[in-house]
Order: C-alpha cells, then structure tokens, then sequence
C-alpha cells in the first residue's frame, strides 16, 4: 500500500514546498517595502547603493547603448532603403529604444553587473554568519541589506534606461545620418512628430518594474544563499539567470498590458 | 553608515544626467506638455472621418493650429471636438475636411476659412464639413467603372 501512496504523497510535498517558496519569495518583498515606507529612513544606505547600481553602471550603459544605436541605424537605414523610407529612420531607432531596447537591455546590462554583486555580497555575509550578526546587533537585516538596495534599483533603473535610450538615438543618428547618408532633418523631426509621452511613459513604467524585479531577486537569494561552499556561486547564478528571465517575461506581458 | 563626498558627488552626478536625459526624451523629443497651452474648442459634425484619431493634427492653410481633442458617436454621425490654440480665428462658414497626408499617410483636419466676420467662439459647432475621401471606395468605384467600359467598348469593337 506504501508504494502507491508514496508517490502522491511525495507530489503533495512539492507543492507545498512550491507555494511555501513563492510565499517566502512574496513576503521577503513585503517586508522590504514596509521597511523602505516606514520611517526610519536610511537615505545614506540607499545613496551608496544608487552610486554602486547606478552610478557606475553609466559607462557600461553608454557603451552598450551606443552600440546598439549604430547597429539600429545601420540594420534601419539598410531593411528602410529597399521601400525608399530612410526619412523614418529616426522614428524607428527611437522607438525600438524606448520602447523596448532601452528598458531591457538596460536591465539585462545592470543584472549583469550590479545585480550578480548584490547576490554575491548579501550571499558571502549570509554564509559567514554576518546577517545573523546583524541581528544580534539588534540591526534589522532586511531594513539595513535589503530596502536601500530596492529603493536605489527603483531610482537608478529608469535614469539609466533615460540616458540609455538618448544615447543610443544619437548613436543611430551617427550610423544612419552621418555614415550611410540618411536624411538629416527628418531623423530627429520624425522623432518629434511620432514618440509620444506614452511611448516614453510605456519605456519608464518597465524599467521601474525591471528594477524592482532584479533588485528583489538577486537580494532574495543572496539572502537564501545555503551554508556551504557552492552557497554564493549558485545563489549568484540562479539570481542572474533569474532575473534575466523575468525581464524578458514581464517585458512581453508589460508590452501586453501597456501598449 | 559612513557616505563618502566622493560617492555623494558622484550620485548627484549620475542623478542630474538621468534626468537631463529624461527630461531631453520627454520634453524634447516626446512633446510632454507641463504648461498647457492655452486655447478653445470648437465642434464640427461628420458623416465619415475615416479613422481620423484624437490627437491627430487640425491645420489652416498647411499651417498646424491645433488638434482633435475628441471624438463621439451622436446620431450616426461623427461629433469631432477640435482644439484650437489661442489667437486662432475661425469664422462660421469655414469647411473643416478631412484629409490624407499622401496615399496611406496619416489622417487631419484641414479647415478652409470662409468669407463671414463671424468668428467661432468655444463650444460653437462648424456648420459645413467635407467627408473624408476613403480611397478603397474610390478605387472600387474606378474598377466597376472600367469594367463596365471595357465590356461596353469591347461590344461595340466586336459589332
């Protein structure tokens, strides 16, 4: 009889392993926002956390929207030449930007930078007993590691995907217009004539949600990381993997919702 | 916890060239209006604007002067509120028509002024407007009407 229970019982198991999982996923998040919400405030913790999320990943990202602002001028004005509408060429580049390329690969380039250290360096102090440390201090963990994190990602991702998307339209413009020979006047008026503030709006709303989302992930398990040696490797890898699912995810249900 | 000047510095860096850049993509480029200009609206009744949108452009003379604030369904036909900008006359015997930039370009407003020194006030309706010209329609009209000429001449060839 034990043989054909066992498997059910093992199935009921994993389901409530499952659901328990999604709630502590759930309730760490909750927690954070409480404590980001309530006073005490702690505006230096989450300064130092924009300087490392935000802050340093300027470079990167001008170099990553750059790139892809010329391979969008230079993919653009080659597929619009064959139907004569080079003149829409900014049009196109500043809405693929906004739109979509900005917010993601913004986020996919500070998951890979910023949100792997997160899950790494909550991960080693999780290991190294640190965080109970914390606690002992009577140092509320989640207040002290987590919130500033969440915050700074909530300010720092839409201001990178901001100076993500202008760079990347002058990179196009310098492929398009300046190499390839595209219309001058009309790249920039076609910008001004076809993106509109929802357009705008529609690239802020995902780079918040991309923030919060990575922001949460790599924080939760850097401070789930198991006590052993591959504690921090797997909790980093699984937080970056994450993450960069998510992102595309919500990216298509967001598109879905917003458009 | 301890914040460097260096680390302040450089947030309130990285902070100003976030929201310049903001503020370039939604003033510059995405036409977010803070301080909303001021103007009137006025109303012209349709049989058939064609898919013409709110938003879409409203011109005098080529000259853009506003835009189509709304559009309603009143008795079948097409109730379009327009917005004019301030300083903008229009008299009550000018047309407001519909139009096509180009072939399959975008849908606006074009009104034509008339003769009278009547000027429109806000919440006045255009009494004259022209349907918009649906070029599916025309197009169907042009291929019957080949058809019917080509088997009338080709009849009278064969005679």
């Amino acid at each position: 009889m034990n043989f054909l229970t066992e498997p059910i019982r093992l199935l009921g198991a994993q389901t409530i392993e499952s659901v328990a999982a999604l709630g502590r996923f759930g309730i760490f998040l909750a927690m954070a926002a409480a404590y980001a919400i309530l006073p005490p405030y702690k505006p230096r913790l989450a300064i130092r956390q924009i300087r490392l999320i935000g802050a340093d990943s300027v470079f990167l990202i001008t170099l990553i929207a750059w790139a892809t602002g010329m391979v969008l001028g230079l993919q653009g004005y080659n597929t619009l030449r064959r139907f004569g509408s080079e003149a829409a060429l900014g049009t196109v580049v500043a809405l693929v930007l906004v739109r979509e390329l900005g917010p993601v690969l913004a986020a996919l380039m500070v998951t890979a930078r910023a949100g792997s250290a997160m899950a790494a360096e909550l991960g080693s102090m999780q290991v190294t007993e640190q965080v109970d440390a914390l606690t002992v201090m009577a140092i509320n963990p989640i207040q002290y590691l987590v919130s500033p994190r969440i915050v700074a990602a909530l300010i720092s991702f839409p201001l990178l995907t901001a100076i993500f998307d202008v760079v990347g339209i002058f990179g196009g413009y310098a492929v398009g217009v300046g190499l390839m020979g595209a219309p001058a006047a009309s790249y920039f008026n076609g910008i001004v004539d076809n993106l509109t503030p929802h357009d705008v709006a529609t690239g802020l709303w995902k780079s918040l949600v991309f923030g919060l989302t990575v922001a949460w992930v790599c924080c939760y398990k850097g401070y789930h990381a198991a006590r052993m040696a591959t504690g921090v490797s797997q909790a980093t890898t699984e937080a970056v993997v994450l993450s960069s699912v998510l992102i595309l995810l919500w990216d298509y249900f967001l598109t879905s919702v917003l458009l | 916890m301890y914040v460097t000047r260096t680390t302040q510095l450089i947030v309130g860096i990285f902070v100003l060239v976030g929201i310049a850049a903001l503020a370039y993509l939604s003033l510059r480029l995405g036409n977010v209006e803070l301080f909303s200009p001021k103007g009137y609206v006025i109303y012209a009744n349709f049989d058939n604007i064609s898919g013409l949108k709110n938003g879409d452009a409203v011109e005098i003379a080529g000259v853009q002067v506003g835009k189509v604030a709304g559009i309603q369904l009143v008795d079948g036909r097409a109730r379009v509120a327009i917005w004019l900008r301030d300083g903008v006359k229009v008299d009550d015997d000018a047309v407001a028509a519909v139009r096509t930039r180009g072939i399959i370009g975008d849908k606006y407003l074009a009104i034509s002024p008339g003769a009278s020194d009547h000027y429109l006030a806000n919440g006045d309706t255009l009494r004259q407007t022209e349907s918009a010209f649906v070029l599916e329609n025309a197009i169907g009209q042009f291929i019957s009407n080949l058809g019917s000429s080509s088997t009338g001449s080709g009849g009278t060839k064969s005679k």
